[in-house]
């Protein structure tokens, strides 16, 4: 839900009439692009491929070799498809990925029973025909959390996960299948908007990201009868993530799948470039928690995958080593960091930042200072740059160091001795390692500027004063620069 | 393009797609095995063994180790190769966990190296009869990084043994024969005999103490015919071949079984028909 202030403080942030000249419009620019998204065969373009590529790395994980590194399902998921993920997909294309993700097309095929074509007819506040339960999702549920608990489970197991493709197939294959369930139970997204695991981090890392997809001018969309961007029309599916595009104010729960492009009879829709972090708006506990989740897994990850800790990497491996008790240990550590430490520690700092920055305000006159509900929320947004970049410079070594697998499982998609391209016996060859801490020190140190000029910004939002601004954030910028550290120390030994 | 021909054409494209991936993955796998099958030496019957290593609990199997299995296989131990003089023996080797490699030391076959997911193909003649045996004669350790590696802790190299028995068609025996190798009374009986062209039929019991690479039994000037190796302590191992030499050979153990069997001796009587 969207409270008042936060409201107001969407106005101050994002103008409603669009765009701003910060924006560049890429529909008007690249009218290629414009005409792309409104064909109807996009994204099934994007998605039909990758799906029948994701049906290869199932038949791969199950029936190929249970060696992750000469296996397509590990060395193109955990390797290939997480690189370009994190450090290009989300940072440059916001949520992207969602727009050609296979897993729901399942669910999409069961609701609207339809690939290249639009029905036409009246379901679901929809001028579509849709099949199915049509359901409406529980209301305790249209929140994130569920998307944290189930990235928290899923990272539990991630030393299992990113070595054993059969984990992976598991993983996956479950989440078509709820996926498939969902759609068939409930009407649009709801896999996506609220079980999803990678949506969830995908929805709070979209927010640094250079496109949005907007209306370009909201007093269109407000005198728009037919709201044919949600409710859809004969030329598009009603948005699948239930968004009206005249209320659209951030990336985090828009899924670029384009169909309000298509369904727009104003041809109010476009693609925007933007500066890095525009969206710069938290709206709930679950949403901060998971910036604190995605954080802490990304030390953790650090640790445990890249780190030189032989005891903690076996606690991790649960299903190579066996170690229960160590596992538990590890599980422990990692749900008790992510879930009460680092908020702890964060709200300290925050608290401490309040008490300091409203010393005598009172007596000045100014007004009452910001609640620390507020406060809490709204600089939880300082965690995500950082959070972003910590994942960046953690996913380059893997390119870096193992991306050579994928020279070789090009032509030994299963591990199974093929050589379908010539270069199935491609050794294995680390990308200059020694290049990784030059490489991670300015992702690191950008994402710690970012975090404190967004920071800086929104303390300038809330308390209205630039000295108690910057005093508010002191104890929270201390907090990111130690946490930077320890990153820096972590990669660089 | 009318709306549900394009549909028929798209889902159609699909369902190929989802059915394309396996056909071709078996149709890939059939081809290899008959360009390895061609790129062997041509001669009597092709015997191939897929033997897959496996690090935990150290085996070599012939059963098929793939992603859905791997939690909770049960493979059977591979430890014999029986093949006959004159046929071709064609082994591909892969791994499912760690870096393996197999040898046959008394055939100077190997050490033929395979990391995880890789296959490698040897092909010969087994144009000597014996008794060989095959180990696996890698350290093994892990090949891959830190990230893609497996954490696997126990190798149980020792396991991975097995024993190539290569045969000529004689048919049935003339003599039977049972030698029994310890330390204790080295061969017993130390001598053995048979008559010029019989088809001997001859039983090596080993009761040593389990020192060294196990019981060997060798005759000297019919090493082509008569070669067994490593056979275990409490094990025997039963093998023909023809006396076509007449005269007095020496028996010797050919694999290194312990200082006393090593020096032990024996001989073989072959005597005119």
């Amino acid at each position: 839900m969207i409270r008042d202030t936060d409201k107001m403080q969407l106005r101050v942030i994002q103008p409603e009439v669009y765009p701003p000249p910060d924006r560049t419009d890429l529909f008007k620019k690249f009218p290629w692009l414009s005409k792309l998204a409104k064909m109807r065969a996009y994204p099934n373009v994007l998605v039909i491929p990758n799906l029948v590529m994701f049906w290869i790395f199932l038949l791969a994980g199950i029936f190929g070799s249970p060696a992750g590194n000469r296996n397509i399902m590990i060395v193109f998921i955990w390797i290939l498809w997480w690189f370009g993920l994190i450090t290009v997909l989300v940072p440059l294309g916001s949520r992207s990925w969602c727009t050609m993700c296979p897993l729901p097309f399942f669910g999409d095929l069961v609701q609207r029973r339809a690939v290249t074509y639009v029905r036409k007819g009246n379901s679901a506040g929809t001028r579509n025909q849709l099949f199915g339960k049509l359901r409406v999702w529980p209301k305790k549920l249209s929140n994130i959390w569920l998307q944290n608990i189930g990235f928290l489970c899923l990272a539990s197991f991630s030393a299992h996960l990113v070595t054993r493709p059969m984990a992976t197939v598991l993983m996956l294959g479950g989440l078509i299948v709820i996926a498939t369930i969902t759609g068939y139970l409930y009407r649009q997204r709801v896999f996506c908007n609220y079980i999803c695991p990678v949506g969830g981090f995908l929805s709070l890392y979209s927010m640094t990201s250079t496109v949005e997809l907007r209306s370009r001018d909201k007093n269109v969309c407000k005198k728009c009868t037919s709201k044919a961007c949600v409710a859809g029309s004969d030329k598009g599916w009603g948005c699948p993530w239930i968004i009206y595009m005249g209320k659209l104010e951030r990336n985090n729960y828009c899924g670029m799948c384009t169909e309000c492009v298509k369904s727009c009879p104003s041809d109010n829709i476009s693609l925007f470039w933007r500066p890095f972090c525009s969206d710069k708006i938290l709206k709930g506990y679950d949403e901060i928690w998971k910036a604190f989740i995605m954080l802490v897994l990304a030390m953790a990850y650090s640790i445990v995958l890249l780190g030189p800790f032989g005891k903690i990497k076996d606690w991790a491996n649960i299903g190579e080593v066996g170690n229960y008790k160590g596992f538990a240990i590890y599980v422990s550590i990692l749900w008790f960091a992510a879930l009460i430490a680092l908020p702890a520690v964060y709200y300290v700092a925050i608290r401490l930042g309040r008490g300091f920055a409203s010393k005598g305000l009172e007596a000045t006159g100014d007004g009452a200072a910001p609640s620390m509900k507020d406060l809490f929320i709204r600089y939880g947004y300082t965690l995500v740059p950082l959070g972003l970049m910590a994942w960046i410079a953690f996913s380059f070594p893997l390119m870096m160091v193992s991306g050579s697998y994928i020279i070789s499982i090009i032509s030994d998609p299963l591990g199974r001795g093929w050589n379908l391209f010539g270069t199935g016996e491609f050794p294995w060859t680390p990308f200059h390692p020694d290049w990784m801490a030059y490489i991670q020190i300015p992702c690191l140190m950008f994402g710690l500027f970012y975090s404190l000029k967004c920071g800086h910004e929104l303390a300038l939002d809330l308390w209205k004063d630039n000295r108690r601004a910057v005093t508010s954030i002191i104890p929270l910028a201390i907090l990111l620069t130690l946490v930077t550290i320890a990153f820096l120390r972590m990669y660089t030994g | 393009m009318n709306e549900k021909i394009r549909e028929i054409v798209v889902v159609t494209a699909m369902i190929a797609g989802f059915i394309g991936a396996p056909v071709f993955s078996h149709y890939y796998e059939a081809h290899r095995d008959n360009v390895a099958v061609a790129a062997a030496p041509k001669s009597g019957k092709v015997h191939t063994f897929h033997l897959t290593g496996i690090a935990k609990p150290g085996m070599w199997t012939l059963d098929s180790v793939e992603g859905w299995n791997y939690w909770w296989r049960k493979p059977t131990r591979f430890s014999e190769m029986n093949v006959t003089k004159g046929d071709t023996v064609i082994i591909t080797l892969t791994s499912i966990d760690v870096q393996h490699s197999l040898k046959i030391p008394a055939l100077g076959i190997g050490p033929i190296e395979v990391d995880p997911g890789h296959l490698k193909t040897i092909s010969f003649v087994a144009d000597r009869a014996g008794s060989f045996p095959f180990l696996c004669g890698t350290v093994c350790s892990c090949t891959g990084t830190g990230f893609a590696c497996t954490l696997v802790k126990k190798h149980g190299h020792e396991g991975m043994t097995g024993v190539l028995t290569v045969t000529e068609q004689l048919g049935n025996p003339d003599v039977k024969i049972a030698v029994t190798v310890s330390e204790a009374k080295g061969f017993d009986p130390p001598e053995i005999k048979a008559k010029v062209g019989d088809v001997v039929e001859l039983t090596v019991n080993s009761k040593s103490n389990g020192v060294g690479q196990g019981v060997g039994f060798c005759i000297s000037e019919y090493e082509t015919k008569v070669d067994i190796q490593g056979i275990a302590n409490g094990d025997s191992r039963t093998f023909k071949f023809r006396a076509d030499k007449a005269g007095s050979f020496s028996i010797y153990s050919s694999t290194k079984a312990g200082e006393k069997i090593d020096a032990a001796a024996g001989s073989f009587v072959v005597g005119p028909k």
